[in-house]
């Protein structure tokens, strides 16, 4: 791609382009970026390289994993025992996805409303010093590495807090690793991404709007829950999809907190096994290169990769859609 | 319809309560995101500083009274809370004494948590042998008595985060575990991946900003750079494992070596597949923080006024020029903020590492640096780290937590207080470098 002017006219002989060292290292320079560019592309092409050849379809003399078990089996099988050998094995992704959705959906339940309150307490009632304490804190909370949140979800939360509680209390039997603290803790993790973002959308929500609604004699309430938070209503659902991708994806928080054996099961103080765990699971092993359970990985990381890809697509979507809205 | 006095009034301070009731909610919500950090702060200071428990070495007094003979052996199994030991040879473990032994207060009972619970078998010439199921404090044959057992001394009465966990490595014993491997193993990753990604990182973001034209090629990296921020970590870690770890199994799972050897400098061998080593994981975290330094370099780029680019060109400076020596010095505060804060979530990042199949712990550093001194005495150490096998904070981190010992939990407190502060330190730089240079550039 050429830049620069090229005139509409025979330009005058000393204008026209002659070779010159210090166009061509604009050139070079230009094509050296654009390289850079394209590099995240590539990763992209590769990502879906990587994974559609070990899953899908390979190269002849390898087979893929889905040429070895079939897609139907993968989807509808509710045992998941890649591990084991000949009749007892079997691949049905139907447990991992169970235990991943249980993780998320408790996850939500937590990070959602409390993300969403923190980011309208941010945009609508806080004050500058309070703003100025508590987006830094956020921030904070958002820069914690993943393992700290495992560490804290299994050390401190499920042996302080959920085992007297749903143990001495309630009288049910707590696992050591439970979905239950997991979730928990991931629902913690999403809540900084949940608040800033929204709170950005909230916050570009005109001033005429809020001041037509005091004009109406509407409360702050009214104003903020009937008016700012439906006019930024598509925001905040891009921003709950982005965070609950993010907990789908999350890796080991959940490994550490909750993992066990694969587990169909909507108990939240059992142990579960999600998507990532099981591919964090089998690689801290020796996988026998070229086996299945070493092709299962790509499989799974193959929805993984889908789910979390359409639910960002979806996000971006929306958001595209919504900026419109308000210029 | 229109509501008046009473009515009106009444439905007004409802609605008010209502607001209130809301606010503080919201007010709550905040408080409790808050609360639970300061309690996830609280709670691994905590644990890295409380002493933990040492040994208990109590002498044991298994004896059997009346005709006890110094052939009587004894032997232990299924023990719990501890072992035994000889005096002369601590750490030997022993399942069988006698009673000589015994009388001499030769044998100890080394436990680290609670009382003992063994099993023992007595023999002695001339008759059957007895056999005790069980044997425990409130358990106890009549003519037996077994090793009071004294409260164990603290493991680490200072705490666990001390000068010797910095600058050791690993050990089983968990009073004797340091975290030197991984803090090496960190640096080198971290500064490699500093290294590949800001030069591409800027480069992309200066090309999609300054360079491109609103094509459809342009709209589809953008949209993609986008995707690929929110791509799971895992799934870099599985692109990683393949492309750079295994490289497709292009080469023979026995490693090919390459030896490279530049003019004056020492040869290095560079394993191929790479494997394990620095590289990989720094290619692996390169990728992963690429979109975020893209993007937050370009809000940078795009923060630099049209103006600045404007009088250069006026001047004559040629695009390149105008980018190199106007927009980018410009830029630099913001660019680096990004940057600093994107290298500190991948130093954070355990999952793509541990897919990498990164060893756990290790006893050495990449190569063979462990002190700043080991730089001068053996430079070309420098050029060979990138090559060597490595662990990294979070990794220890996470074997740590997996220990079934219970100390180890307050070493990994310890490790993950070393990695906050890591965190801490690089977040800091990139808040100073912001405020330093808000205040000079005004536009």
């Amino acid at each position: 791609m050429p830049s620069g002017g090229s005139s509409p006219t025979e330009a005058p002989s000393s204008l026209r382009r002659k070779f010159s060292w210090l166009r061509a290292r604009e050139q070079v320079i230009q094509g050296a970026l654009f390289c850079c560019a394209l590099l995240s592309v590539l990763t992209t092409i590769s990502i879906i390289y990587v994974l559609i050849t070990e899953s899908l379809f390979a190269i002849p003399p390898n087979t893929a994993f889905f040429q070895e078990v079939s897609p139907v089996e993968f989807f509808t099988e509710s045992r998941w025992t890649p591990q084991y050998d000949g009749p007892q094995q079997h691949f049905g992704i139907l447990p991992l996805m169970g235990g991943t959705f249980l993780i998320t959906g408790i996850s939500a339940v937590i990070g959602l409303p409390m993300g969403l309150m923190i980011a309208i307490y941010l945009s609508e009632y806080a004050t500058p010093r309070a703003r100025a304490w508590v987006k830094p804190a956020l921030e904070i909370l958002a820069g914690i590495p993943t393992v700290v949140y495992g560490y804290f979800a299994l050390r401190f939360l499920t042996p302080e807090v959920l085992t007297p509680i749903f143990h001495d209390w309630l009288g049910l039997t707590v696992l050591q690793k439970n979905a239950l603290s997991g979730g928990i803790v991931v629902g913690l993790m999403i809540i900084p991404m949940i608040a800033s973002l929204s709170e950005d959308v909230l916050r570009s929500v005109p001033n005429s709007l809020r001041e037509s609604g005091y004009a109406l004699g509407s409360t702050k309430f009214d104003v903020s829950v009937r008016i700012v938070v439906p006019a930024a209503m598509s925001g905040i659902f891009a921003s709950f999809l982005l965070a609950l991708s993010r907990s789908i994806g999350e890796t080991m928080a959940v490994t550490i907190a909750s993992a066990g054996y694969p587990n169909l099961t909507l108990n939240p103080l059992n142990q579960i096994q999600t998507m990532t765990a099981f591919i964090v699971d089998v690689t801290s092993g020796d996988v026998v290169a070229g086996s299945t359970l070493e092709k299962s990985l790509y499989a799974v990381a193959l929805v993984l990769f889908v789910i979390t890809l359409t639910m960002n697509l979806i996000s971006q979507w929306v958001l595209a859609r919504y900026r419109e809205v308000y210029q | 319809m229109s509501l008046h006095g009473e009515v009106y009034e009444r439905r007004l301070i409802w609605r008010h309560r209502l607001g209130q009731c809301f606010e503080w909610m919201c007010r709550l919500a905040t408080m409790t995101a808050l609360g639970m950090l300061v309690v996830l702060l609280g709670s691994v200071v905590v644990t890295a500083f409380t002493p933990g428990r040492g040994k208990g070495l109590a002498a044991v007094s298994l004896t059997t009274t009346g005709q006890s003979s110094p052939e009587e052996m004894f032997k232990v199994s299924n023990i719990m809370g501890g072992h035994f030991e000889l005096k002369e040879k601590p750490d030997a473990r022993i399942s069988e004494f006698s009673a000589q032994q015994i009388r001499d207060n030769q044998v100890m009972f080394n436990h680290d948590r609670a009382a003992p619970v063994f099993d023992l078998k007595i023999t002695s010439p001339g008759r059957e042998p007895v056999t005790v199921i069980d044997v425990r404090p409130g358990n106890m044959p009549k003519d037996l008595s077994v090793p009071d057992v004294h409260p164990p001394t603290p493991a680490k009465p200072h705490g666990w985060l001390t000068l010797g966990f910095l600058t050791s490595f690993n050990s089983y014993e968990p009073t004797e575990a340091g975290i030197l491997a991984g803090l090496w193993g960190s640096v080198w990753l971290i500064s490699l991946t500093a290294l590949m990604v800001i030069p591409l990182g800027v480069g992309a973001a200066i090309y999609l900003e300054e360079y491109a034209k609103p094509t459809r090629l342009t709209k589809l990296i953008q949209l993609n750079i986008a995707n690929l921020a929110g791509v799971p970590s895992i799934v870099y870690g599985i692109l990683g494992f393949t492309v750079f770890s295994r490289m497709f199994g292009l080469f023979d799972s026995q490693k090919t070596v390459l030896s490279v050897s530049l003019l004056i400098l020492p040869s290095i061998d560079i394993p191929l597949p790479f494997g394990k080593i620095v590289l990989t994981g720094a290619c692996t975290l390169a990728l992963l923080s690429l979109p975020v330094v893209i993007i937050s370099a370009q809000e940078a780029l795009r923060s630099v006024p049209a103006s600045l680019r404007h009088a250069a060109y006026a001047i004559g400076a040629t695009k390149w020029q105008t980018i190199w020596h106007q927009v980018l010095p410009a830029a630099l505060p913001g660019i680096l903020t990004g940057v600093i804060l994107s290298l500190s979530r991948a130093i954070g990042e355990a999952a793509p590492l541990t897919v990498l199949g990164i060893a756990a712990q290790l006893s050495y550093a990449p190569g063979r640096i462990s002190k700043i001194s080991d730089i001068v005495q053996h430079p070309e150490g420098l050029l060979k780290a990138p090559f060597d096998t490595f662990t990294a904070l979070p990794i220890q981190i996470y074997s740590w937590i997996n220990e079934s010992s219970p100390n180890f939990q307050h070493v990994a407190a310890a490790g993950i207080l070393v990695l906050l502060a890591t965190l801490l330190t690089m977040n800091s730089i990139a808040i100073f470098i912001r405020q330093h240079f808000q205040q000079k550039i005004r536009w």
